[in-house]
């Protein structure tokens, strides 16, 4: 019976597995192989050994799409933390018009990125955008949003941080809900005030949330390219250049397939060992 | 080994003449027609056919093909059109599957890097006999890569200036500017703040301008000023074998500082200007730098407007510019029919690229340019023909000028018109950012 069982339910997962193995498993695995190639994509590729990797710690360009990328993480990750909580806290409050708030607060996450991207820069138009519209009316000279080279990134983060809110905020509102009644009636009958209440049964039993939360906004950084690409197109200058935004345009304007799965090779290995790295710390922060 | 890819290639050889018989190449007694190349004839057929054209442009380009398609019988055009790193990066992919199209459509400056990656079929260009003198000059000799022509040019497309008349008039502007120093007094005459002052009166208030005098794109195409500027100074450092650079510092610099005082010390061109055809057209920039390509967008504006030629800032009159043009993509499969009715499609193209013109195009063909409507504005871009520079088709062109970060051209511009940087500071980080990517790509 379990056989049978297992076999109907390998045979539903087939279809997924098949696409699964075409479009990403097997492109991820001649990734790594074209990392020692240099190819241009209409030649003959040749074996370049370990050339395209050592070219990584040498490349200026790879340092600064690292470097942005982290400091896109550290922009979005504590908004996308503590404004989803709060958020989720509030939404799971009774009142009026919550199931309203809940679907609005998700309707940037289903919008398409290239299409926030657009929208958003628009509004941060330096000269007759909305936003530097009011700010002028309120006699302000304005903001440079997307051509200042220190703002640029937080504007970027900004639109970051409005896209996955609503998405993190299900995420935390999923976990409020689960947490059992009976911990809160309890600290209340021990006479726990709610400050209390919120940092010694809410905040540990939202642990497993938050810890995919931040796996999740790590992907979600490293992958950042939609709204880089639309906005600023990794300007100004080099000063919102990611990772993604690099390679594609190492491997898919310069031609160069090499280096461009090197740069792959380079973004999956570091988002393995920072996964890991935080795996490690949640691990050792329950066993304490 | 050498079994297995015999084997490889016959497979495919087998499954290429399989597709190109059910594609419908394969001998229909449908028809035949002449080719343009002495006596041969062409089988019934369908050709592929890539271009980078979005908005107007794809329009006009589907109707000169579905145009061509209904006019006979014999050959089916069938036409693709992206943007053109996407195109590219298509037509890379499917000339790697050998599914190349037989035809792919391409700007001057990015021919060099297909040559060198040897994609394109020269001989094709050849055999179609053409005539140098049937075309601009200019449009001709950019289609050379070494003094082969590896493609037949479609259309030549140049920077000019767009003015609002109406704004000239409530001015009392005559005439359009025609130099450096013209266009700052005109600039100025029309940037206006929310007193009604503008920037030549005294108490002007540049923090709340209500209307800008000149506006510009802010990326790549600075640099393509800052390239009409260096060879109005008679210097183009810029060549098509280069492996290194090494740029005039005073010359560049005098361009740079230029573009920059025009934002920073005259204040008539709004810092971070995203798109000026859009304010050109919502009446907010008085005059603007932008191509041909915008002409047929500008039909139903409300108000009056002109072009005029790019300002002569310096020493001599020249004008950053590109051709487009159709090569034909070289095939593991060569089928000698389909090469020729892209041949006979690119012809038709050419002569008939008159109605290309109605997308603001300058059709590169002379007969066609003659038989042509002329769009409002387009006769300024037709006095700028003898003086159009093009960049270079050098075989790393798409990095060096790439409209993307990391670009040397985008850093370039953008500290000019976003940081107003050092113009010293700006043509070393320029060059060197330039001899980067060379190095990289040798």
């Amino acid at each position: 019976m379990k056989r049978k069982q297992g076999r109907i339910a390998a045979l539903f997962l087939l279809p997924y597995m098949i696409i699964f193995i075409i479009f990403r498993l097997g492109p991820s695995i001649a990734g790594l192989f074209i990392g020692f190639m240099d190819w241009n994509l209409a030649g003959i590729p040749e074996f370049a050994g370990l050339d395209n990797f050592k070219r990584l710690f040498t490349d200026e360009y790879f340092m600064i799409a690292l470097w942005n990328t982290f400091k896109f993480f550290l922009l979005t990750l504590p908004p996308l933390i503590i404004l989803s909580l709060l958020l989720a806290i509030l939404l799971n409050q009774k009142m009026r018009f919550k199931s309203v708030g809940r679907v609005v607060s998700i309707i940037p996450y289903v919008l398409i990125p290239a299409v926030v991207g657009i929208m958003w820069s628009w509004m941060y138009d330096n000269n007759f955008g909305i936003l530097n519209y009011y700010l002028k009316k309120l006699g302000s000279q304005g903001v440079p949003w997307l051509t200042d080279e220190n703002i640029a990134i937080i504007s970027i983060s900004i639109v970051v941080i409005w896209t996955y809110l609503g998405y993190n905020m299900v995420l935390f509102l999923a976990g409020l809900q689960g947490i059992p009644r009976d911990l809160y009636e309890a600290a209340e009958m021990d006479g726990a005030t709610r400050i209390q209440i919120f940092f010694r049964i809410t905040c540990p039993m939202l642990k497993p949330v938050a810890s995919m939360v931040i796996t999740l906004t790590l992907v979600n950084t490293v992958q950042l390219f939609d709204q880089i690409y639309t906005m600023t197109a990794g300007g100004p200058g080099t000063s919102t250049l990611t990772m993604v935004q690099y390679l594609y345009t190492t491997a898919f304007q310069n031609y160069d397939l090499g280096y461009g799965s090197a740069i792959e090779v380079a973004i999956l290995v570091i988002l393995i060992l920072l996964i890991g790295i935080q795996n490690k710390i949640l691990k050792n922060n329950d066993g304490d | 080994m050498k079994r297995k890819t015999t084997r490889i290639l016959s497979m495919a050889a087998v499954t290429a003449l399989t597709i190109s018989m059910f594609a419908g190449c394969g001998g229909s007694s449908a028809g035949s027609q002449n080719s343009g190349s002495e006596g041969s004839e062409i089988e019934p057929c369908t050709i592929t056919y890539y271009g980078g054209w979005t908005g107007a442009d794809l329009d006009k380009m589907q109707a000169l093909v579905d145009e061509f398609n209904e006019s006979q019988d014999i050959i089916t055009v069938e036409f693709t059109s992206l943007q053109w790193s996407e195109i590219f990066t298509k037509f890379l992919a499917d000339y790697q599957a050998g599914a190349a199209p037989d035809i792919i459509a391409m700007h001057t400056f990015e021919m060099g890097q297909f040559v060198d990656m040897g994609v394109l079929d020269a001989e094709q260009v050849a055999a179609m006999d053409l005539n140098e003198s049937d075309f601009e000059k200019v449009a001709w000799e950019g289609c050379k890569y070494d003094g082969t022509l590896y493609g037949v040019p479609i259309d030549i497309n140049m920077h000019a200036l767009y003015y609002n008349q109406d704004m000239y008039d409530a001015a009392g502007i005559t005439n359009p500017p025609a130099t450096g120093d013209e266009l700052i007094e005109t600039a100025m005459k029309l940037t206006i703040d929310s007193n009604g002052k503008n920037a030549t009166e005294e108490g002007f208030d540049k923090n709340n301008i209500v209307q800008y005098g000149f506006g510009f794109l802010q990326n790549h195409h600075t640099f393509y000023q800052y390239y009409s500027m260096i060879n109005q100074q008679g210097y183009n450092p810029f060549t098509v074998d280069m492996e290194s650079i090494t740029i005039d510092t005073e010359k560049s610099d005098k361009a740079i500082q230029f573009i920059e005082d025009l934002i920073y010390k005259y204040n008539v061109v709004p810092v971070g200007e995203k798109s000026p055809i859009d304010d050109f057209k919502a009446g907010t920039v008085a005059m603007i730098i932008d191509g041909n390509w915008q002409l047929s967008g500008l039909t139903d504006v409300s108000f009056n407007w002109n072009t005029a030629e790019y300002p002569q800032i310096f020493d001599e009159k020249a004008v950053w510019g590109a051709a487009e043009l159709l090569a034909f993509p070289l095939s593991q499969n060569p089928d000698e029919n389909k090469q020729a009715a892209a041949q006979e499609f690119v012809r038709w193209l050419s002569e008939n690229s008159a109605e290309w013109a109605l997308s603001g195009q300058i059709p590169a063909n002379i007969k066609a340019q003659e038989e042509s409507e002329k769009l409002q504005g387009i006769d300024a871009y037709y006095a700028e023909k003898d003086y159009v520079k093009f960049l270079p088709a050098h075989p790393a062109a798409v990095s060096l000028f790439s409209s993307k970060a990391p670009s040397p051209i985008l850093t370039m511009a953008q500290d000019a018109t976003l940081n107003n940087k050092d113009a010293t500071e700006i043509t070393g980080s320029l060059e060197e950012d330039l001899n980067t990517v060379m190095e990289n790509n040798n």
